[in-house]
Parts: C-alpha cells; sequence; structure tokens
C-alpha cells in the first residue's frame, strides 16, 4: 500500500516537475520561435535534469520511514529550491519576439517562492521526531 | 519531555500548506488575467499628429485591460527618435497607474521639438523640407503584482517623418500687371503643409532679377495642399525688362509659422511676352518689330503707331494682332506717309493682361 502511494505520487510529481514544463516550453518554442532567448532555455533544460532526482528523492522518502525519509525528503527539497531558482531565472528573465524586447524582474517574487519552498525544510524533519515518538523514541536520551 | 511531537508535525505541515496556497493563490491570479487575455492592451489607435506652438506631438492611443485583481503602475515610457546623424527626440513620460478590474486610455505622447531640429539643422532645415525615416527606439516599464515584479520592452522600428513643408512649387501660367506705379507678377503656387498643423503661415521675402530686386508677400493655410497666387511687386521702372527680357528669377524669403521663420530659397523662368523686342526703321523706309511671345499667355495685342515731324503728329494707326504664347512676331511694313518722319513712337498694350509698353524710335 505504502509503495503504491509512493508511485502515485511519484507519476504525480514527475507531471508537476517535468511534464508540465516541458510541454509549455516545448509549445512556445514551436509557436513563437525565438521568444526565449539561448540562456534561459539552458537553464530550463537544467532544471529539466534536477525533475529527475527530485522524483527519485520524494519516491525514496515516500517509500521508506524514519530517517531515510527525512534524508530523502531533505534531498528532495533542495533540488526542488535549485530547481525553481533556475526555472524562474534567478528573478528575470528576458523574452524577444519580433522586434520586442521583454525583460521581466522579479526576485521579490522569487522570494516569496522560494520563502514557500525552504518554509517545506522543517516539515520531514518533524515528521521524523513525530515518527520517533510514535516509536517509543525520544530525541533526548533520560 | 513529551514534546508531542505528531501534534506540532501536523500543525507545522498544515500551516505550510496555507502558505503554500497563499503563494500559488496570488501567483496565479497574477499569471491567470494575462493568460487568458484579461489583462491585455486592447486597442492601439491611429497617431494623431498635432503642433502645440513648440513641439509636434505625435499621440498614440493606446486602451489597456485590466481585469486583473492586482493594479498596473508606475507605467513609464521613454522613446528615442533619431536618424544616422543626430538624435531628435529623447524624452519620457509617465503614464500613471491602471487600477485592477479597470480599461484606460493612455495617450503615448512623443514630442519632437521644431526648436531643436531649427538649431541643429541650422541654416539647411532639412527636415522642415524633407521626408525622412527615424528610427524608433521605445521602452516601456511598469510594475506589476503589488510592485513585485517589474515589466521592462523595447521596441526598435521606423517612424515616418512628415515634414513641414511637403511641397513647394510655383506653376503656370503667369501674369503681368501694372498697378499703382508697380508692375506686378503673377505666378500660381502650391504649397502643401503638414496635416499637423492649423492656422495661416506667410511667406515673404525678396525676388532677385537681372535687373534688380522686388518683394513678395503671400498668406496661406496650413494642414492641407493650398493653391494660391504669388506676387512679385516691382517697381514701375523695371517693366522693359520684364517684359522685354526673358530670365530667370531668384525668391528668396521667409516662410513663418508658429513663430519660425524658415528661409526658402526657389528659382522662377519668366518668360517675357515681348521676349529679344526689337523696334526700327529700315533705310528703305520700312517699319521692322520683331519679338517672341515667352509668356505662359496669349496677347491680344493693340499696337499703336504715332509719327512725328518735327514734334508733330503726322499720322496715328492703330491695329490689333492676336499673339499665341510661344509665336514670334517678325514684322516688316511700310510706313504709310508721304512726307518725312523724324520720330516713331509704337505703343503696345495688351487686352489680356493690362500691360502697356511704349517705344520711342528716332529716325
Amino acid at each position: 500500500m505504502k509503495l503504491l502511494k509512493a508511485i502515485i505520487f511519484s507519476i504525480a510529481r514527475a507531471i508537476v516537475f517535468i511534464g508540465i514544463p516541458l510541454g509549455v516550453i516545448t509549445l512556445i518554442n514551436s509557436n513563437y520561435p525565438g521568444l526565449l532567448d539561448e540562456r534561459y532555455l539552458h537553464a530550463l533544460k537544467l532544471a529539466m535534469y534536477l525533475g529527475v532526482p527530485i522524483v527519485a528523492f520524494y519516491f525514496l522518502a515516500d517509500s521508506f520511514e524514519g530517517i531515510v525519509s527525512m534524508i530523502g525528503e531533505l534531498i528532495a527539497l533542495t533540488l526542488v529550491l535549485a530547481y525553481t531558482l533556475l526555472l524562474l531565472g534567478m528573478g528575470i528573465a528576458h523574452i524577444s519576439y519580433e522586434n520586442v524586447k521583454i525583460t521581466l524582474i522579479y526576485p521579490t517574487l522569487l522570494a516569496i517562492v522560494v520563502i514557500g519552498v525552504i518554509i517545506r525544510f522543517p516539515t520531514p524533519i518533524l515528521k521524523y521526531l513525530a515518527w520517533r515518538e510514535e516509536n517509543g523514541e525520544t530525541f533526548y536520551k533520560e | 519531555m513529551d514534546m508531542e511531537w505528531k501534534k506540532i508535525s501536523r500543525i507545522y505541515r498544515d500551516f505550510a500548506l496555507l502558505v503554500h496556497l497563499g503563494i500559488f493563490t496570488m501567483v496565479f491570479l497574477a499569471i491567470l488575467p494575462v493568460a487568458i487575455k484579461g489583462t491585455a492592451v486592447e486597442n492601439v489607435g491611429d497617431t494623431k499628429w498635432y503642433f502645440d506652438g513648440d513641439n509636434v506631438i505625435m499621440d498614440v492611443p493606446v486602451t489597456i485591460k485590466n481585469g486583473g485583481v492586482y493594479d498596473i503602475n508606475n507605467i513609464n515610457v521613454k522613446f528615442i527618435v533619431s536618424n544616422n546623424s543626430a538624435i531628435f527626440v529623447n524624452s519620457s513620460q509617465n503614464l500613471g497607474d491602471i487600477k485592477s478590474r479597470s480599461v484606460r486610455t493612455v495617450h503615448v505622447k512623443i514630442p519632437v521639438n521644431l526648436n531643436h531640429i531649427y538649431n541643429l539643422e541650422y541654416p539647411q532645415f532639412y527636415h522642415f523640407f524633407n521626408y525622412d525615416t527615424f528610427h524608433l527606439n521605445f521602452t516601456l516599464d511598469l510594475d506589476y503584482l503589488m510592485n513585485s515584479v517589474h515589466f521592462n520592452s523595447a521596441y526598435n522600428g521606423d517612424v515616418r517623418w512628415e515634414p513641414i513643408v511637403k511641397e513647394f512649387t510655383l506653376e503656370h501660367p503667369s501674369m503681368i500687371a501694372e498697378e499703382n506705379h508697380t508692375i506686378r507678377l503673377r505666378i500660381p503656387y502650391i504649397i502643401n503643409t503638414a496635416s499637423y498643423l492649423k492656422g495661416n503661415a506667410r511667406f515673404d521675402g525678396k525676388v532677385q532679377g537681372e535687373f534688380g530686386t522686388g518683394n513678395f508677400s503671400t498668406e496661406f493655410a496650413l494642414g492641407h495642399k493650398y493653391e494660391g497666387t504669388l506676387n512679385l511687386i516691382f517697381n514701375a521702372t523695371h517693366a522693359e525688362t520684364l517684359l522685354t527680357h526673358t530670365q530667370m528669377l531668384h525668391l528668396n524669403g521667409n516662410i513663418t509659422i508658429g513663430g519660425f521663420s524658415v528661409p526658402l530659397k526657389k528659382d522662377y523662368l519668366w518668360g517675357a511676352p515681348l521676349n529679344n523686342l526689337r523696334v526700327e526703321v529700315l533705310s528703305n523706309g520700312t517699319l521692322h518689330y520683331y519679338f517672341e511671345n515667352d509668356a505662359d499667355f496669349d496677347l491680344d495685342l493693340v499696337i499703336t503707331k504715332d509719327y512725328y515731324r518735327n514734334g508733330t503728329l503726322i499720322l496715328h494707326q492703330e491695329e490689333q494682332m492676336y499673339v499665341r504664347k510661344g509665336d514670334v512676331v517678325d514684322t516688316y511694313e511700310g510706313i504709310g506717309v508721304n512726307e518725312e518722319v523724324d520720330r516713331v513712337v509704337i505703343t503696345i498694350r495688351d487686352e489680356n493682361s493690362g500691360f502697356i509698353y511704349k517705344k520711342v524710335v528716332d529716325i
């Protein structure tokens, strides 16, 4: 049952982290060639490469319990952080279409989204502590 | 120490979920109106040109709909209009904000300072008389999503410059007339001025012929193609040379539009109606006269010949002659008196234009 749940979550995460961004980028590039500049496309490619280990580490976290689950989720969250920074172009995006060059600068928005990811970091730790508590182990030795 | 980590973990997980939902909602509400075109440039209207006394304004109305939940703030536009040799416009404009769930038409005004162009191009004033293609660098800046997203877009394109005086031509046919001790050449002209101009303007100055100078002055309506008549006014003493000598006239004037005085030079080939006129009494007693009608109009001449002896009029003759433009008159005729004459006064009057030319030939 736990494995089945992990597989379903992995498929959902693969769609979110790899499928949707890849689909959108492919669609934009085929309909509007040259809209996204090379640097941004390169960063997106890197983000896609990060998508696979993110799904893998989340799968690990979902499949196991205890310390393995915590470490797996923490690594996955770190990768999600890097993925977010790359996908959002480190707070700046350049778009060029026909004669118009567009620059979007959004460090504040990036910071809010990054905070949204960072806020998740205590979750696996707290989950691990709850697991320890549930299994009769305490964090401090008596 | 019983920390109840399970409870804390659950509370924190719910808190994180709420934060995520908040961020997701904020970003989603920002992107959704753009994606479904709820926030978009609805219409870019036709560029209106007008002149405010100092600047030629290119006014581009842009209608923007902001269907989102966030205001669009600090809309700034900047434009640089240049060609290969100079920068004509370098200015910016703050267009304010567009509140959420509203539609607003902002007027992007590109001012071309004529004084700047005047000083820049003195004394040729190229762009007052000639079309050109300017390079436009247009930059739009705005803030969105509670100023957390700064949007900058740059557009490079071309703008067609419409000169102030698009066309000025001196036409045909011209006429000649005598009025109040002056001789006037009436020359039709066409002046086509830029559509953004309104009101009237003046064109005045001096005209230089081979004999001396005259002057001219005319007023014309701005903003369209205007057809009028230019009166070149000379002292009556210049009548003979204007009537008998085809020549180039050099107009050297100034067009005064909205406080700007722009020099305009034009040459005009004046065709004399009695060009190369020769009147002589030959030794065999024959009267010979010759001229070419170089004018733009036909001549309906009344030629009177008065023959004198010792100051006494002996014979008065009058004849009519119709001379088409471009025709040459080369006439020999016998003097119709038996006694000798010592003076012939020939007066040529044109019924069409009204000019009178008198020639005294002493024998």
